[in-house]
């Protein structure tokens, strides 16, 4: 059985359409992952991909509960093979380990474990092949419990020496019988260890059955620190950040993403050119700080570039949603963009209501190409820092300028701040500089014309 | 309701110790990390903020018993202790204080952060862990 259909998540809908010759082509957000393309699907408005918890225990349901798990459905959330060689125990304890005196029983097709003495770690284990980065539903049945009033049936992950924990909370831990499941996301890539026992706080013996781990497939963002976890929220809904410290964190697989990112925020929604290497990469603020808005309503990255049609039906789709299409409404940009060292290429957008600009692509260390007319109509000019620590081209340092120059501002503040990449041409950008400055704006630029 | 806590350099560790208590597991140790705001005086803070019930303030101001996930006795107890003891709760904003762990009601983290007399320190961030 596939996690999609435990999850009762909805069939893969069918939205929008891309222009196309003889008329509009069905267009599905899932299409763009059918060619087993890497990347990520966030969609907080279906609520069988939010959980309250990074181990995936405790469902999302209503406006104002964390989040700390959203997860990827770029691949519509399949499970992989079982990796337990023997969970159901109906024939044998075979694969399953015990030190005294810890015991292990096979009774009525179950695992029964007495642990009265010794460590923790001598509890029966069986072998996991984990792949780091890689996602994991674990999953049992808690047959019985008996002991203390405080005794507890736990799962969890134990690294190659057995003895080191991997789980990164508390494992799987129930005080009552009946199923249980979390998922759980591997750090290392090794022969590990999945311990099936009693709590390390307690004694007793506990009864588990139907113990199984399954790869779920896909680049899922998850938050285990407690006050970094975003909110979620209704109409539209959304996970918001309070742009303190939420954030969420994925672990971007080997070989990165080179493509497009389409990010569907309260405030806008735009298609942006990306580079994500492989690692750890936040999903939300920098640091929970920097961000176009204070909610995500929508993300999709895909290596490889959307096209044109694709992006536009991808940001319809998040608009449908309830983000906002354009950044139409925002005054103050400060600081937006800052830091998203990931962005290649920024879209054009709605900048007319904007009169602060500054740090709003600082250090966009890898922003190369910036568009025409991009504050053709803004309404102030305080682009301090705006462009430090950038690479633009001529050809986009030149669009800049002479897009300040279309604005017509000459009065309030007027500043402007390039460094890094390219200098202005001699022909267009540095004609661009003469005009701003003798509208009294100050401007320093690469090259220092 | 809404918790920002400000947390200055000095009990980094014991307030993430104590984080770990009220909290659910060991990623809890990271809830302050980066010194990215400060006082008028200069002094440097980690902050977070959080959605919180109406019982956590009672619990955090209770005694303190390590949770049952601590199998391998990862918290220590006694720094939570004393992160406790430096505790400040209020209903409204108060100044953040360098030698406590000042936590103040407001629906908004950033503008209690203001409102605490704190301001971004401008430092390079990290993009993930």
């Amino acid at each position: 059985m596939s996690l999609t259909t435990a999850l009762n998540m909805a069939s893969t809908p069918v939205f929008y359409s891309r222009g196309g010759q003889g008329g509009a082509v069905p267009f599905s957000i899932a299409d763009l992952f059918a060619s087993s393309e890497q990347g990520a699907w966030y969609d907080p408005s279906d609520l069988s991909t939010l959980f309250q918890d990074s181990a995936s225990t405790t469902p999302v349901t209503t406006a104002g509960q964390p989040v700390g798990l959203m997860l990827d459905k770029s691949k519509e959330l399949v499970l992989g093979p079982e990796l337990i060689t023997n969970g159901k125990f109906e024939t044998n304890l075979d694969g399953w380990d015990v030190i005294a005196p810890c015991t292990m029983a096979r009774v009525g097709s179950t695992l029964e474990v007495s642990r009265n003495s010794g460590g923790f770690s001598d509890q029966p284990v069986i072998e996991i092949d984990l792949v780091e980065g890689h996602s994991y539903i674990i999953s049992a049945d808690m047959v019985s419990i008996e002991g203390s009033s405080n005794t507890d049936a736990i799962l969890s992950v134990r690294g190659a020496d057995r003895v080191t924990s991997r789980s990164e909370a508390a494992g799987l831990i129930r005080s009552t019988v009946g199923p249980t499941r979390g998922l759980y996301r591997s750090t290392v890539t090794e022969t590990a260890y999945l311990l099936a026992g009693v709590s390390g706080t307690s004694f007793g013996t506990v009864r588990i059955d139907n113990i199984s781990v399954r790869e779920l497939f896909g680049n899922h963002a998850m938050q285990a620190t407690a006050a970094r976890r975003l909110t979620y929220q209704t109409g539209p809904a959304r996970a918001t950040l309070d742009n303190v410290d939420d954030r969420f964190l994925v672990t971007v697989p080997t070989g990165g993403f080179t493509g497009t990112m389409v990010l569907a925020t309260d405030q806008g929604t735009a298609s942006y050119g990306v580079n994500i290497p492989a690692g750890p990469y936040d999903i939300g603020g920098r640091s929970g700080q920097y961000f176009p808005g204070s909610s995500i309503v929508g993300q999709l990255i895909r290596d490889g570039a959307l096209s044109a049609g694709d992006a536009a039906a991808t940001e319809a789709y998040f608009v449908a949603n309830g983000a906002t299409a354009g950044y139409g409404s925002v005054t103050d940009f400060s600081g937006y963009w800052r830091e998203w060292s990931e962005i290649t290429s920024f879209p054009l957008i709605d900048t007319s209501s904007g009169t602060r600009f500054d740090r709003a692509w600082q250090n966009c260390t890898s922003l190369t190409s910036f568009p025409a007319n991009a504050f053709d109509n803004v309404s102030g000019g305080d682009f301090t820092d705006a462009f430090t620590d950038t690479a633009l081209t001529q050809t986009s340092i030149d669009n800049i300028l002479v897009s300040l120059v279309a604005s017509g501002i000459s009065a309030g503040t007027r500043l402007f701040d390039q460094s890094g990449g390219s200098a202005p041409s001699a022909g267009t950008g540095q004609p661009a500089i003469d005009t701003l400055r003798s509208r009294g704006w100050t401007v320093t630029v690469t090259g220092g014309y | 309701m809404r918790l920002t806590i400000a947390c200055p350099d000095a009990l980094r560790d014991d307030a993430n110790n104590l984080a770990m208590v009220l909290g659910y597991g060991p990623s809890d140790a990271e809830t302050y990390g980066e010194l990215n705001w400060q006082d008028a005086g200069g002094n440097l803070y980690a902050c977070a903020s959080l959605t919180v019930s109406d019982t956590f303030t009672t619990a955090a101001q209770s005694g303190l018993q390590r949770p049952a996930w601590d199998n391998d006795n990862i918290i220590d107890m006694d720094a939570a202790r004393r992160a406790q003891a430096a505790l400040v709760f209020s209903l409204t904003p108060v100044a953040a204080m360098p030698d406590k762990l000042t936590a103040c009601v407001g629906d908004d983290g950033l503008a209690t952060l203001a409102a605490m007399g704190l301001t971004q320190v401008e430092v390079e961030v990290d993009v993930g862990v």
